[in-house]
């Protein structure tokens, strides 16, 4: 059964020494992120992305989008929200609004991906947006079963034992996105997924030009192991002794997934 | 709100079902450190805007501290602008505590759980359980010598005891933990609160009461108290609370607020001025408390209350009323699932809700109102509840 829980993401600190090691890594993060989320459209890896536009920093951004040879077309007017949401909700109210809306350097990949928004075609969206066939697939199943936030399907997809351990690529772990950590921009079809991993290795190797010190500290956090469960539609991920992370769920099934990384993600970018 | 602060988490006892006999706490605190500790507080009292606060000296075990070390501790509270209170065993308490407690007008909150042959579960034991019967003993008659002086010396502001097997769990029991509870009213204590005991391991776990158990002893304490009730001065906790809430007044203890596990009504905060949630909280691993001041989304949206009000608390009576009650005594230990007594809470408000009406036929109590998360909404929002109109005002 669907469970309804307004949108919000509250940060738990183990002790005042993980939340100085992190705290900042994780904000500054984000802002590298939001820049290689575009870059990638520059460098042909993918043709569109999407952004939230504040009415109130409009001018702004639109103009930081055109400064940079990118065209906006606007989607649609969602309500805001503050931490994590699994899905927009819409509101006539200007004042609690934001514009949800494309980005892209070619007018038909704006156009084409409007009418995919419009018609719920998930699959053309992911296309756009450089997501895989085979994680297309999968979210455009689980999406129609409505699994809004599929991980435990991934984790199911990857081989579970019983206890709800999962050994899977430290990349594809998207249970920290509720912080704005990731560097699969989607789900992945299972942790260990191979056309996933290429997706996130580029986007690494991007953020690390940005900014290496941030990502090698956010890489620490890749490398632990976590808990995640969905327990009456909240969600907690606990990163070992660091970390917890509570947020909006959608399921009021019980699910608990060990997330185990099967390598050190450093490794990727020193190889 | 409460703020807690945890000096210390020795303690000069051992008792069954405490927390601190949780693995995931670090018992070795550093010392007391009074810039940071001045920092907190100072911060503290202006996010939360508190005139003229309390401080509970808690722990482990507060006057387990050198005595010279806890009267810098309150002087240095005491100038911060903060009163002062304590949560013991008052096992430790000495003349010179009682000197100091006077001098600087510390109030004293005892924790026990009755006369000695109820009171069983608190004194000394092993890891695995076993108890050390002669100093076990010692403490049980030495705690009601003590509780006698601190009442008579005017600092005990109240007792928290904690119902379990030993003490709730049968009528000749029951009538005990009577007697006691009228022994400490005749006494002259104002506040009494019966806890449930909710086990941490497995030694303590049989003495847990069932929830048909718990229901039992409640109604029927709260049919014997019903002679102090008339008294505005006599604070029974959760009876009050209870009636309070069904009358639509919120002024009521944390549990039945819609308390949040990681973000509660209690600051806890160690000797270098961090800051946690609930001491409740600290049996599943000390974590820092959310930065955001006073609270986060978890309380200001009630997150908690309206998943349980979606899921397992769909059928809930009075869900809306205990909102799922302390997420620390949640089902199988998770605090996103309702605390596992609420079948009891639940009789014991059908019962109070039930004597209510009698007294009240013609109001419509809050456990009436038909949208309970309309209500949740409303309360919170600062409108009062009119049992009159059945409805709300600004």
């Amino acid at each position: 059964m669907i469970v309804e829980i307004p949108p919000f993401t509250t940060l738990v600190w183990k002790n005042p020494k993980a939340r100085d090691r992190y705290s900042a890594a994780i904000r500054e993060f984000e802002i590298i992120l939001h820049k290689v989320e575009l870059l990638m459209i520059k460098k042909g890896l993918r043709r569109c992305d999407v952004e939230h536009i504040l009415p109130e920093i409009m001018q702004e951004q639109l103009v930081m989008l055109y400064k940079m040879g990118f065209k906006f077309k606007p989607l649609a007017i969602v309500k805001r929200y503050s931490g994590f949401a699994h899905k927009h909700e819409y509101t006539s109210d200007i004042r609690q609004a934001m514009i949800f809306g494309v980005v892209g350097l070619k007018e038909e990949d704006l156009e084409l991906f409007a009418k995919a928004y419009y018609s719920s075609d998930h699959d053309t969206q992911g296309m756009l947006l450089g997501y895989p066939k085979c994680c297309r697939d999968f979210f455009v199943k689980v999406w129609k079963e409505k699994e809004y936030d599929p991980i435990y399907r991934v984790a199911l997809n990857t081989g579970i034992k019983k206890d709800g351990t999962v050994v899977g690529d430290p990349l594809l772990n998207v249970m920290l996105r509720y912080i704005g950590l990731r560097f699969c921009l989607f789900f992945p079809c299972s942790f260990k997924c191979p056309n996933a991993h290429n997706f996130a290795v580029n986007v690494l190797k991007l953020t690390w030009k940005v900014n290496k010190k941030v990502v090698e500290r956010v890489l620490e956090l890749f490398n632990k192991e976590l808990i995640w469960s969905q327990v009456n539609g909240i969600i907690e991920v606990t990163v070992e002794d660091t970390l917890k992370i509570i947020c909006g769920g959608y399921s009021d099934e019980k699910q608990f997934i060990r997330f185990i990384p099967e390598y050190n993600p450093i490794e990727v970018i020193k190889k | 709100m409460t703020i807690l602060l945890f000096p210390t988490l020795s303690c000069n006892l051992s008792c069954l079902y405490c927390f601190l006999r949780s693995h995931k706490i670090d018992r070795k605190l550093p010392k007391i450190d009074y810039h940071k500790l001045e920092k907190t507080l100072k911060y503290l009292k202006e996010r939360l805007n508190i005139k003229d606060g309390t401080i509970v000296l808690h722990g482990g075990e507060p006057t387990c501290i050198d005595i010279r070390q806890l009267e810098k501790l309150i002087k240095f509270l005491k100038n911060l602008g903060f009163k002062v209170s304590l949560q013991s065993n008052i096992y430790g308490i000495t003349d010179q505590h009682i000197s100091l407690f006077k001098e600087y007008e510390v109030s004293v909150g005892a924790s026990l759980d009755g006369f000695p042959d109820i009171n069983v579960l608190r004194g000394f034991f092993d890891e695995q359980g076993n108890e050390l019967e002669d100093l076990s003993r010692e403490y049980r008659e030495r705690v009601v010598r003590n509780l006698e002086r601190l009442v008579k010396e005017r600092l005990c502001s109240g007792i928290i005891i904690v119902l379990h097997k030993m003490n709730a769990g049968n009528e000749h029991a029951l009538n005990r933990l009577k007697e006691f509870i009228d022994w400490c009213l005749r006494l002259g204590i104002d506040s009494i609160r019966l806890n449930p005991m909710f086990a941490i391991n497995d030694v303590a776990k049989k003495y847990e009461l069932t929830n048909e158990e718990l229901a039992h002893a409640y109604i029927d304490l709260y049919n014997y108290t019903r002679i102090y009730r008339g008294s505005s001065l006599k604070h029974i906790s959760p009876f009050i609370d209870i009636m309070r809430v069904l009358l639509g007044n919120m002024d009521v203890v944390c549990w039945l607020r819609g308390c949040n596990y990681y973000d509660s009504f209690v600051w806890s905060i160690d000797p270098q001025g961090n800051i946690y949630s609930c001491d409740r909280t600290l049996a599943s691993g000390m974590w820092l408390r959310p930065s955001q001041l006073p609270h986060t989304h978890l309380v200001r949206m009630q997150i908690r209350t309206i998943a349980l009000l979606q899921t397992e608390l769909k059928n809930d009576k009075y869900a809306h009323l205990h909102r799922g009650g302390c997420p620390a005594e949640g089902i199988g230990g998770d605090w996103r699932r309702p605390s596992r007594f609420i079948p009891a809470y639940d009789k014991l408000f059908a019962y109070i809700e039930q004597k209510l009406k009698r007294v009240l036929p013609e109001a419509k109590l809050a456990s009436e109102y038909p949208n309970k998360l309309e209500f949740i909404r409303l309360i919170d929002s600062g409108y009062k509840y009119d049992i009159w109109k059945g409805g709300f005002v600004r």
